[in-house]
């Protein structure tokens, strides 16, 4: 819980844990103040997130706003990824991977099978259903923040992907800051070097304790 | 062949336009050291829209050079850049809008390039979430060794230019950035011009 001068505004949430299959997709409730774990549950995983405000459903996490937010192409601890109307939905407080990636699209499973990824279903595709079967209704889908892309960004602006190398266990927490629904893909990215499939374990919890 | 149309967008303003397969579009900076940010949407299927961030995992880059193609929503080309007299654009910012300057500033009623790209862009019937991500033309944003977005302005002239071929029939929006208050039009907003024509020997 947040440590608020008058104590407690809302009473504790009990911890959960959603397992996310690997090439699926999976969404989690976190209330203001509660903490958001994301773990690779499996070699090479790549974790595509998207946030959607409870309150307003015309409010998302913007990874474009989120960049200039920081002036960073790159997400490190400390930042503040925000909304599309430039509010901080959430920190990075922990990261044990230290390569996540603000600038590719999701894949689609038309863009998959184009490149030879038989039979794979496409991040926006399956998140879309996600967004729908949870009875969201953003104005649109959003670009993800594709945690634990590993690529490497040059000074002339060459964007290298590179081999992922995240391993079981990692992870990123969040201190989450408005009530919002995420939804996160382990859906193929379609990008060489991170384009294996992998579980993931969303965990939410309102102490570090309970992660 | 003749010029098929000139627009002028006035600083700090923005104009909406169409743009033929086949016909080739010129935005020049008039005065110099002014952004102009810039997003096409497909005529036939407005859902499909000129993408910074498809085009980037294309080019495998931040920036984009002559003889690259800008690529949709739906990884196709829309546009293949034929000149560029100045060689630096950002691709990488979202357009300037109400909370740019009443969040980050502290400045409410301040122009902004969404509300330009959207003046125009509404007439056919899109609401601003359907304005697609910009390309900032002339806007100059470099990486710094740290991964970071260095906030300047940008190095072009009066009358520099960049030249894109349209692979598609589209509507276009060219907002002058009103960006005032911090780098990025060398603190005077100012107009920029655009030019359609049938083909490149006509500009």
């Amino acid at each position: 819980m947040l440590l608020m001068t008058d104590g407690p505004d809302r009473a504790p949430v009990a911890a959960q844990t959603v397992r996310v299959e690997a090439g699926e997709v999976a969404g989690v409730a976190v209330r203001q103040g509660q903490l958001l774990k994301i773990v690779a549950a499996g070699e090479c995983a790549v974790a595509c997130l998207y946030g959607f405000s409870d309150v307003r459903p015309d409010v998302f996490l913007s990874v474009h706003h989120t960049r200039v937010f920081s002036n960073s192409y790159l997400l490190v601890p400390g930042m503040r990824l925000v909304t599309n109307r430039r509010r901080p939905m959430m920190v990075l407080g922990k990261d044990s991977v230290g390569h996540h990636d603000l600038l590719f699209p999701a894949s689609t499973t038309e863009y998959l099978a184009a490149r030879g990824y038989a039979g794979q279903i496409g991040c926006a595709d399956a998140v879309s259903a996600e967004i729908k079967r949870l009875g969201l209704a953003p104005p649109k889908l959003p670009d993800p923040v594709n945690l634990f892309l590993r690529t490497q960004l040059h000074r002339d602006g060459r964007i290298e992907p590179m081999e992922n190398g995240t391993e079981s266990g990692d992870h990123v927490i969040f201190r989450v800051l408005i009530d919002s629904t995420f939804i996160v893909s382990a859906c193929c990215t379609g990008i060489e070097g991170n384009d294996r499939t992998a579980p993931l374990e969303l965990r939410v919890a309102e102490d570090l304790s309970d992660l | 062949m003749d010029t098929v149309q000139t627009i002028r967008v006035p600083a700090g303003h923005g104009r909406t336009f169409s743009v033929r397969r086949g016909q080739v579009l010129r935005v020049i900076d008039a005065e110099g050291q002014q952004a102009a940010d810039f997003v096409a949407l497909c005529q036939a299927d407005m859902t499909e829209k000129l993408s910074p961030a498809h085009t980037r995992r294309k080019l495998r880059s931040l920036f984009f050079r002559v003889g690259d193609e800008l690529m949709s929503s739906r990884d196709r080309p829309l546009l293949r850049v034929l000149e560029d007299t100045v060689g630096v654009h950002d691709a990488n910012v979202p357009a300037c809008d109400s909370t740019r300057y009443g969040v980050d500033f502290g400045i409410e009623g301040h122009r902004n390039c969404l509300h330009n790209l959207h003046e125009g862009l509404a007439s056919h019937g899109l609401s601003p979430h359907d304005v697609p991500e910009p390309f900032n033309l002339f806007q100059n944003g470099p990486v710094t060794a740290d991964g970071r977005m260095q906030v300047t302005d940008p190095i072009s002239r009066a009358g520099d230019q960049i030249t894109m071929l349209a692979l598609q029939d589209l509507v276009c929006a060219v907002s002058s950035c009103p960006q005032d208050i911090i780098p990025g039009n060398g603190l005077k907003v100012t107009p920029i011009d655009i030019v359609i024509a049938d083909a490149q020997a006509d500009l």
